[in-house]
């Protein structure tokens, strides 16, 4: 009997014991998805966020001396949250995919679009989209410049935070400008005013017969390419974003082309682009009147000996446009320490993270007003009309496709066709011609 | 087996250790499991699928495969004749005796201490169209000389050019053979009133034909191994003129992460080296001369 009784206290014992377990086990879910919302909400108190996390960034010495800047900044802000700083300078993209592969992935890792695109694919990223629904702020169009959301989601749910973009513009040197007695390029000028303006700015000194200062560069790249079609109203695909149609091979990309080739073949305005490679020092140097290229030169052209201004390419089409490189920072979906990562990574959106950031001037920030401020328009060394950097914005597309396979479209199909009509092998139209049909071709597999 | 030999063979296992562990961990290992990721789809992030010998029948059907195999075909049997040749002439040049002959000797042999990354920026200046010392040197000849990495017609003379500055590997082996052969056949020679180039090609070449040999194999696969040059200078540009194999395997492996595809032309170079070499083997064995103790029989 007594045996019996001790037996059925233990079983009660142990129901009992399950039961509160199970209790004590729902009750701690509840805490969890509340903990959970407040994390993608960010409120969570900033001194309870805790974790080891490493972040990883490539740079100069002085965007790294920035990143430096923001982590200390982060370290104020978390206390709790420890942060190794993992800069990759050669072969990023190798190395931190070996990490990953390693199951060492960083848990913050800064990069472009089409990176995040491609990791995202492959289900190694977290899903970010229900810390941004949390997000007022992130939200807000009056704050950031959402329009340049759209590059970094995956499937329709963010992948990243973002850190801002640049676009490509036009560099121009005063000095030679005033030399040659050019009116400073305006918002309103047209190609023709752009070609009578590069007529004067190419000048044989010596009168040896070769030039020795251009008016213009005309790089290779299929950046600078890019920013010459998207100036002339044309598109790579429908949607950079979502490309479901390539449409290269259009009138406008045509003329396009055909300026930059005859900037350098026809009107000798453009260094060819072994020069161009070569002398990178030819605007730098005042060799070269104008720069197509993006505003994050304005960093490394801080110390410029002479007056430089910053212009658009005529833009005469309704449909004229900029391209823009644009930068953020992912998650891998493995992290151990979700909300640590998703503090700093979101620091990097916020104020304090993009006031930091933006001070170099290597990029302009998602932070409009960040972006705006005085201190950043009118920072040491920075071009005239510095502000357009911000306005050409509103107007710019993501100069990479939002395609798994974007590099190889550009070394295999873009680039040798490139080079083809540069060695004469090719006109301007069979020229977009094979680029429309190798742009097809791999459309299907890198989507 | 007694004790001392037992013992002498583990000091030998032990001492060749290194080695081993080192070559099965990083070079056998590796070997295997490339050969296996041949036959899958792999993008190094996820996890690879089976997909047979579809990457190898992929390869056929892909135009820059071709243009890969092409360039360094044609890379190979321009440099691997001339390369073989000049550092032979070079050698025997430098063999003779004279003043500063250590001076000259160094001076061949300086290019290929260098590593191959500072080679290849050095000459990516020499080419420089407009700024180069190659074009300012043709010019002051009165010739015009070429875009040499930015027009696909030069561009693989360009590459040409450039290996005949390292061919100091294959002289310093062919010093070394020349030094080697024995001074009395020379001796004889001179007797029976043989000139120049008859000792040249009854006693030189012949005493020397192992060495050519070796030389001729090894270059045969350094350049179907040719990889510096496109991924620093050219980029396998311009319009793929400079599309070496190798660099063309780098970039599906690094660049567009398409290891299966990597792998499998990863392998197929290796089946080309060894048919090409068992052909080259073959194709010598009448013209190689080994000395041996049975008094000179023709390997």
């Amino acid at each position: 009997m007594r045996k019996r009784i001790i037996s059925s206290l233990f079983i009660m014992s142990l129901a009992a014991g399950l039961v509160l377990t199970g209790c004590g086990g729902k009750e701690s879910g509840d805490v969890d998805e509340a903990k959970a919302d407040a994390t993608t909400a960010g409120t969570v108190p900033h001194d309870e966020v805790e974790g080891e996390i490493v972040f990883t960034a490539w740079g100069s010495d002085a965007e790294l001396e920035t990143d430096r800047e923001v982590l200390d900044a982060f370290q104020k802000e978390y206390p709790n949250v420890k942060v190794k700083f993992e800069p990759i300078n050669d072969d990023y993209l190798t190395k931190v995919e070996t990490m990953m592969l390693a199951g060492e992935a960083p848990d913050v890792i800064y990069g472009h679009p089409k990176y995040f695109q491609k990791w995202a694919s492959q289900d190694l990223l977290l899903d970010m989209q229900p810390y941004f629904d949390n997000n007022e702020q992130f939200m807000d169009d009056s704050v950031y410049a959402t329009n340049l959301y759209d590059a970094f989601k995956y499937e329709d749910k963010m992948v990243a935070t973002v850190n801002g973009a640049d676009t490509f513009l036009l560099f121009y040197n005063q000095d030679l400008f005033d030399e040659a007695g050019v009116p400073y390029p305006t918002e309103d000028w047209t190609w023709s005013d752009f070609l009578a303006a590069c007529d004067k700015l190419t000048i044989d000194k010596d009168g040896d017969g070769e030039t020795d200062q251009y008016a213009i560069t005309a790089g290779k790249g299929h950046e600078q390419i890019e920013a010459y079609m998207a100036a002339f109203g044309g598109q790579l695909y429908d949607d950079v974003n979502d490309p479901s149609e390539v449409q290269v091979n259009s009138e406008l990309n045509q003329e396009a082309l055909q300026m930059w080739y005859d900037l350098i073949n026809k009107y000798g305005y453009a260094p060819d682009a072994e020069g161009t490679e070569v002398v990178t020092g030819g605007f730098d140097g005042g060799q070269i009147a104008m720069d197509v290229d993006g505003v994050y030169q304005c960093v490394y052209r801080s110390g410029v000996d002479f007056n430089m201004g910053l212009a658009a390419l005529p833009m005469e089409d309704v449909n004229s446009h900029y391209v823009s490189l644009m930068a953020g920072y992912c998650i891998p979906k493995d992290t151990k320490y979700p909300e640590a990562a998703w503090a700093l990574a979101s620091f990097m959106q916020e104020k304090a993270g993009q006031e930091i950031l933006a001070s170099t001037g290597l990029i302009t920030t998602v932070d409009k007003e960040v972006a705006e401020s005085d201190a950043v328009i009118n920072m040491e060394g920075a071009p005239d009309n510095h502000i357009l950097r911000v306005t050409s914005l509103d107007n710019a597309v993501n100069v990479d496709a939002k395609l798994t396979n974007w590099q190889e479209t550009v070394d295999s199909v873009w680039q040798p066709a490139i080079d083809k009509l540069y060695n004469g092998d090719l006109t301007v139209k069979e020229t977009l011609e094979k680029i429309q049909s190798g742009l097809e071709e791999m459309l299907e597999s890198g989507r | 087996m007694s004790a001392r030999e037992k013992k002498e063979q583990m000091k030998f296992f032990l001492f060749i250790s290194p080695w081993i562990i080192g070559f099965l961990l990083f070079t056998l290992v590796p070997m295997i499991m490339s050969l296996y990721y041949s036959f899958t789809d792999w993008d190094v992030l996820t996890p690879e699928r089976f997909v047979g010998i579809e990457n190898y029948k992929g390869l056929f059907q892909d135009e820059l495969f071709f243009q890969s195999v092409k360039v360094t075909g044609i890379f190979a049997a321009i440099v691997l004749p001339l390369n073989v040749f000049l550092s032979l002439m070079t050698a025997i040049l430098l063999n003779m005796e004279g003043r500063f002959i250590g001076l000259f000797r160094t001076i061949f042999y300086l290019p290929s201490v260098l590593s191959g990354v500072v080679v290849a920026i050095l000459w990516q200046w020499i080419f420089n169209s407009k700024y180069g010392l190659l074009n300012d040197f043709l010019g002051k000849l009165g010739i015009e000389g070429p875009r040499w990495l930015s027009d696909s017609q030069w561009s693989m003379w360009a590459m040409v050019i450039m290996s005949i500055w390292t061919i100091g590997g294959n002289l310093i082996l062919y010093l070394a053979g020349l030094q080697a052969v024995p001074l009395s056949l020379y001796e004889a020679a001179r007797l029976d009133g043989a000139g120049f180039w008859k000792k040249l090609f009854s006693i030189t070449l012949p005493s020397m034909s192992p060495i050519i040999l070796f030389a001729f194999l090894t270059t045969m696969i350094s350049t179907l191994q040719t990889f510096t040059q496109a991924y620093i200078m050219t980029d396998g540009g311009p319009d793929n003129s400079t599309l070496f194999y190798v660099y063309y395997v780098y970039k599906n492996g690094f660049m567009y992460k398409k290891m299966g595809k990597a792998c499998a032309m990863a392998w197929l170079l290796l089946i080309i080296i060894f048919v090409l070499s068992v052909f080259v083997l073959k194709a010598s064995e009448k013209l190689v001369y080994y000395e041996s103790d049975e008094g000179g029989k023709l390997a």
